[in-house]
């Protein structure tokens, strides 16, 4: 198991690099451009625009094990489902504020997150 | 760093780097006390797939979190979430930049993770924006000990919803990982 405790000064290193890359104005104009595009055509945008290789190629420099995906943040605690022992799920009732207001989709973002495995700094864009 | 004015938004690179930094460092000052840090390696500490239950029981309660000395300053979340390339996630504690940045980035965040390989959480794009599972799904396969990148897609969230309301069921099993 890593170290558990966090250490300010590599954190604040991380902190540094991925403000430096989220702040490239290639890296800013791709979330831009995600943002101003319908709800429903983003993530296929996104495989393109957001893509790893296609900001390097920009020119922004990507730390080391730097990710850029989709992510969906929970509001509250989630509703506990069963797994039955031969690996099958339980009936999933979704909690009402997963649904978000807009025309009946569910919101999720884009996440950009790197610095480490277990732990690391990460910066988000919604829809 | 050099400073851009960024085309058709009313900020520059060294505004919104400030205000980063400024937001990412009140996260910092949380999650650095000895409370927060005594409880993470309590955390750490446990099976991983014991992780998910004690983000419940103890992230998630704001009255546990007090107990332990610990209080969530104004401004920040500690919530739960899940990446389209199904990392095994635990928790996140955020913060949301002010309205006028979020035409391009509307929070920063420190995320925690159990551990995995980089190798095992695939990277290309098509992977990375599947739609996530549902957070309770995830969960509920990483309290089984379940390989999060063996679940099917139909877990994921839903999109074009059409009530408040979701019930699915999902009859098809997933391989256990074996980790």
């Amino acid at each position: 198991m890593p170290d558990p405790m966090i250490d300010r000064k590599k954190v604040k290193k991380e902190m540094d690099a991925l403000i430096e890359m989220i702040t490239h104005p290639a890296f800013v104009a791709a979330m831009k451009k995600m943002k101003e595009t319908p709800v429903a055509e983003r993530r296929k945008l996104a495989k393109d625009v957001l893509a790893v290789d296609t900001l390097k190629n920009a020119g922004v420099e990507m730390p080391r094990g730097m990710r850029v995906t989709t992510r969906y943040f929970e509001p509250g605690k989630t509703q506990a489902i069963q797994i039955s022992p031969d690996g099958r799920l339980s009936t999933v009732k979704l909690p009402k504020e997963l649904v978000a207001g807009r025309g009946g989709l569910v919101s999720w973002g884009g996440c950009a997150c790197g610095g480490g495995l277990t732990f690391c700094g990460g910066a988000g864009g919604s829809t | 760093m050099e400073n851009v004015k960024y085309a058709g938004l009313d900020f520059d690179r060294a505004e919104l780097s400030k205000v980063m930094e400024e937001y990412y460092s009140d996260i910092l000052e949380f999650i650095l006390q000895p409370a927060f840090q005594q409880t993470f390696a309590e955390m750490m500490s446990l099976e991983p797939k014991l992780r998910p239950t004690f983000v419940s029981e103890v992230w998630l309660e704001p009255q546990e979190l007090e107990r332990r000395g610990l209080r969530v300053p104004d401004g920040v979340l500690i919530q739960t979430s899940a990446f389209g390339d199904r990392r095994p996630t635990l928790f996140v504690v955020k913060k949301f930049l002010p309205e006028k940045y979020h035409r391009a980035w509307e929070n920063v965040n420190w995320t925690f993770n159990n551990e995995f390989k980089d190798e095992d959480v695939p990277n290309d794009p098509e992977s990375s924006w599947r739609l996530p599972l549902a957070v309770s799904v995830q969960n509920a396969l990483m309290s089984g000990g379940f390989d999060l990148q063996q679940a099917p897609d139909e877990m994921a969230i839903l999109q074009d919803l059409d009530g408040p309301d979701i019930v699915r069921s999902e009859k098809r099993p997933v391989n256990e990982s074996g980790a």
